[in-house]
């Protein structure tokens, strides 16, 4: 399904680069990326910590300006968007974040932070946007496997992974299109890590969503991507079709992030 | 077992102080405020628990007057502080550019001003009063609550929830106002009852000067003030007044630890 106006990629980035000064040193977090994003697309980043996966996608969600270089959403330049030409991509692209006991304020009730994007100023004048936000809230709240009950409770009631779903419930509520997932499921137990996962493959399934979804582990981007980026030092090193990239990877360092995977006898 | 220990020790105290300065609103054993010249500097007895002040005065009549003048000068002094300084604070840490260290330099230079100083200077331009003293150290204490605030601020920035929030375009007012003012505020309770001990100190201390209320209104630094010519031969003048700062200063400060060690999640742990 595609809208008047929106052909062509949904993210566009040309000579990304964004300079941070640290004791009067220049540090290149993310250094002269292109990248293109399409309708769709389960893109994965991977690289290790501090490989600039965490500034690129803050770059992208216009979070934060780049040193140089360009991103275009949906044909607009966002760069220098002001904040009300940003309205369009503030509903549309919402962020899954690592640590839930970080992303969600503690004295907060759950019911009002699933709310809140649809509370925003620049959000909720939008035409695409739920306009019941009780029945929204509750909506979104099932959709992820929570009880819409469970709204005026506090989230350090929950569990981590009960947690990351009300993170997730809120990212949904005011109908993205694109969902970032910043390492969502590297702060869970163990056992509840494959279940926040599928969910989330569920749910990008589900509401046809295109989803970036930054790791460090090759293991999980293969569990929910159909591409891959991988990036090391500010850059891509390789991209491509995720199966491609498993199976013969051409860059030497993605090599030696498979290498150093963990492996059981499995398909 | 300490930790709770201050809490409820603080508490009785804080608590005793206000009721004695709200029984002392409606009944005083003795006027006081009328001079009996007969009964000078009487020790304390029967009829005069505390016994009496140069000028036959009931102390403990004095004390209970006075301690409405100390929580008075303590609630506004803190307020203004608060009020001014906590606001501060907010924009001082969520703006990293030239207001949020404008903020930070101007907290500096107000910090550099001891209360007396200030009082000494209102005194001059206002004259000598209660308000002036309320100001005074109302205003001597603004960058405390700025700098305990942009702590805690810059605390609170760091987390996930505020990028959450600027996600979905959230205004930086509102983020302040849903998200950190709460999250702060904890703090702000602790670093107030801190602070109301000082100012009754600091307020004691200016009336001791003569800077802050005049003579005929009882405060317990004017009656110590007072008690200082007699302290050899009528020390029991003395101790009255002081033991009511002392107590009053102390209650404010363990009730201020107290609230830290309940309300901070991080200590808590360490401690068990």
């Amino acid at each position: 399904m595609t809208t008047p106006g929106t052909e062509g990629p949904l993210f566009r980035a040309a000579g990304l680069t964004r300079e941070f000064r640290r004791d009067g040193r220049v540090v290149r977090a993310v250094d002269g990326i292109d990248l293109e994003v399409h309708r769709g697309d389960q893109l994965g980043i991977v690289g290790e910590s501090g490989s600039g996966k965490t500034t690129l996608i803050r770059l992208l969600a216009a979070l934060d300006r780049p040193t140089s270089g360009q991103v275009w959403f949906n044909g607009q330049d966002v760069t220098r968007a002001s904040s009300k030409q940003l309205a369009t991509l503030r509903s549309q692209v919402q962020i899954v974040f690592q640590d839930p006991r970080s992303s969600l304020d503690p004295r907060m009730r759950v019911g009002e932070i699933v709310a809140e994007p649809l509370t925003s100023r620049l959000i909720r004048r939008l035409p695409d946007t739920p306009r019941d936000v009780r029945a929204r809230v509750a909506e979104v709240l099932e959709l992820v496997g929570l009880e819409p009950q469970m709204a005026p409770r506090h989230p350090h009631e929950f569990s981590g992974g009960q947690r990351q779903r009300i993170a997730i419930a809120r990212a949904l509520a005011p109908r993205p299109r694109v969902l970032i997932a910043d390492e969502p499921v590297s702060a869970l137990d163990v056992s509840v890590r494959a279940q926040v996962l599928n969910l989330l493959t569920d749910l990008v399934r589900q509401e046809d969503l295109t989803m970036l979804f930054v790791s460090h582990d090759l293991a999980v981007v293969r569990h929910v991507c159909d591409r891959v980026a991988v990036m090391r030092q500010g850059r891509i090193v390789e991209h491509g079709p995720l199966q491609q990239v498993w199976d013969a990877p051409s860059d030497p360092y993605t090599k030696e992030l498979l290498a150093a995977m963990p492996r059981l006898a499995v398909t | 077992m300490m930790r709770r220990a201050s809490l409820v020790v603080g508490a009785v105290l804080v608590g005793l102080v206000l009721m004695v300065s709200l029984v002392g609103l409606v009944w005083t054993p003795y006027d006081p405020a009328r001079v009996v010249p007969g009964d000078r500097l009487l020790s304390p007895s029967a009829t005069h628990w505390l016994g009496t002040d140069a000028f036959g005065i009931d102390i403990l009549s004095r004390i209970m007057a006075g301690a409405r003048s100390v929580l008075l000068v303590g609630v506004f002094a803190v307020g203004i502080a608060a009020l001014v300084g906590v606001p501060l604070g907010i924009v001082a840490g969520m703006n990293s550019g030239w207001l949020g260290r404008v903020v930070v330099r101007a907290t500096d230079v107000l910090y550099a001003f001891p209360a007396v100083l200030l009082a000494i200077l209102f005194a001059g331009a206002l004259g000598s009063s209660t308000t002036t003293a309320m100001l005074a150290i109302g205003i001597a204490t603004i960058p405390v609550f700025t700098r305990i605030a942009r702590a805690g601020v810059l605390q609170v920035m760091s987390q996930d929830f505020i990028t959450a929030s600027r996600v979905s375009g959230i205004g930086w007012l509102r983020i302040a106002w849903r998200h950190v003012l709460p999250n702060i505020a904890p703090l702000i309770g602790v670093q107030a009852s801190v602070s109301f001990a000082l100012a009754i100190l600091a307020e004691a201390a200016l009336s001791y000067l003569g800077l802050a209320t005049p003579p005929e209104v009882p405060t317990w630094g004017r009656m110590l003030y007072d008690a200082q010519r007699h302290l050899l031969n009528d020390p029991h003048l003395a101790i009255a007044p002081a033991v009511a700062i002392a107590g009053a200063v102390l209650g404010f400060n363990l009730l201020g630890d107290g609230l830290r060690d309940l309300l901070d999640p991080r200590l808590k742990e360490v401690a068990e």
